[in-house]
């Protein structure tokens, strides 16, 4: 059965038809907050309910609640706040209760009714939600660099925002409806960000041997000088589909949101996700959206531990690698033999021969998934 | 959820079943029996509200741009 969203109702807060129309006038008259375009981004979300229950940035309960209990006020599992941060100069003036319009670029995204203004500690932030200070992990440099003081409030989203492969993202309402039409009731999310090698192909079909279908739900959005393109990671995992997986098992959709490397806490997060999306399990890696040596190993199953009202199932697939014994990809749980025997499959190593036009070995990459990246140009964000 | 917006009910259950499920929802980290039911019953009884809640005319929207990217014939 497609579950719940996370809190019971899918969060709506696109503003349409004549009530659009008018508050995009009235937008026009209001305080002006400039955002950045990961703000943007969380605006989108919470307006398409891939935050749901979230209709709006955190007010101070429910952001002291998450940093510090990893629940929402209300007792519902939620570990990365989102959040709202503004200059002290730039709300002058502004008092709770009034309305303010958020402006991307030279676009208004939004209206915001200003809930609460108030203050946070950024090192408590990090340490909390990143368990390190070091400006080195990418997550505490950007708190970092955040404004001195949030505000909470309700979203109307006005207008949306420019996004890669615009035409291969779905929000929630969307796959909840496709999830149906295809009579799926068992469904797996696999988060990624990167092109498809047979490490990955085998933990995905180890997951769909139980399920009715897999979501292969690569997120878009900001990306750092040297990670893959959107448009080529799609056609990586396009032609992947097409020669290797049944018909009608998979959907291959994008999922725009910002990427924290919050290691364990977004692994719980990106499961609420997908659990607004109408997934009833979700594939968590060893190292799930981890950076650096910032986490502990299978941190990112243990967390778990702490959720049992998660409303959906993580599932802990161990890592593959390519055993000549076995003469196949296995993991630790299913091949016998010693390391000598074992080849593991390194990300580097894949990028470095794409980007010198090579194929990688075929039991390190499909030789479809291969010419697909290399035939797009470039392949890597400059 | 506040307590008014709760009910009280007597629910007759098998003794052995009732001992496994106490001790189930323990070993999982709910905090008492009634925790523990709440969420199952809203895992599995309730209706999915929003695919309920949505009219004709936007199921049909949706299942159009759906369709329109080869996701559904």
């Amino acid at each position: 059965m497609i579950p719940k969203p996370h809190g019971g109702k899918l969060v709506n807060r696109v503003v349409t038809g004549e009530k659009r129309d008018r508050l995009v006038l009235e937008a026009e008259e209001l305080p002006v907050l400039s955002i950045s375009y990961e703000r943007a981004v969380d605006v989108v979300d919470i307006a398409h309910g891939v935050f749901s229950p979230l209709e709006g940035f955190m007010v101070q309960s429910d952001y002291l609640s998450v940093l510090h209990d990893m629940r929402l006020s209300n007792d519902l599992p939620w570990t990365i706040p989102v959040v709202l941060d503004v200059d002290p100069d730039e709300i002058s003036g502004i008092k709770e209760g009034d309305y303010v319009a958020l402006k991307h670029g030279e676009t208004i995204v939004a209206v915001v009714r200003i809930d609460e203004i108030y203050g946070w500690d950024k090192r408590e932030y990090a340490e909390h939600i990143y368990k390190t200070l070091d400006l080195r992990h990418p997550g505490v440099a950007k708190t970092m660099k955040r404004k001195e003081l949030l505000v909470g409030g309700l979203v109307d989203l006005l207008n949306e925002i420019e996004y890669p492969v615009k035409h291969r993202v779905l929000w929630p309402i969307e796959t909840r409806v496709l999830f149906r039409e295809k009579k799926w009731e068992r469904i797996v999310a696999f988060q990624t960000r990167n092109v498809p090698h047979l490490g990955h192909e085998y933990v995905q079909k180890a997951a769909l041997t139980f399920a009715d279908g897999l979501l292969i739900h690569p997120l878009i959005g900001w990306k750092k000088p040297g990670d893959y393109r959107d448009e080529v990671i799609f056609m990586a995992y396009e032609a992947l589909i097409k020669h290797y997986y049944p018909r009608d098992t998979v959907v291959l959709a994008g999922l725009l949101m910002n990427m924290h490397y919050a290691g364990p806490r977004e692994a719980v997060h990106h499961a609420i996700v997908r659990k607004n999306f109408g997934c009833t399990h979700i594939i968590i890696g060893r190292d799930h959206a981890g950076v650096g040596n910032y986490y502990a190993p299978y941190e990112a199953w243990t967390i778990f531990n702490e959720f049992p009202d998660l409303g959906i199932t993580p599932l802990f697939i161990r890592e593959a690698f390519y055993c000549k014994k076995c003469g196949g990809m296995v993991n630790e749980k299913v091949c016998p033999h010693g390391e000598e025997h074992r080849i593991r499959i390194s990300g580097t190593a894949i990028r470095d021969m794409l980007r010198r036009g090579k194929t990688p070995p075929e039991y390190v990459m499909r030789p479809e998934v291969a010419r697909a990246v290399i035939e797009a140009g470039n392949p890597f964000i400059e | 959820m506040a307590s008014e917006d709760k009910v009280r009910v007597e629910v007759l259950l098998p003794k052995e079943l009732y001992e496994k499920a106490v001790e189930r929802g323990r070993e999982a980290g709910f905090n008492s029996f009634n925790e523990f039911l709440t969420f199952l019953l809203e895992q599995i009884v309730e209706e999915e509200e929003t695919e309920a809640s949505l009219s004709p005319e936007d199921e049909e929207r949706i299942k159009e741009r759906l369709r329109s990217l080869g996701y559904i014939d």
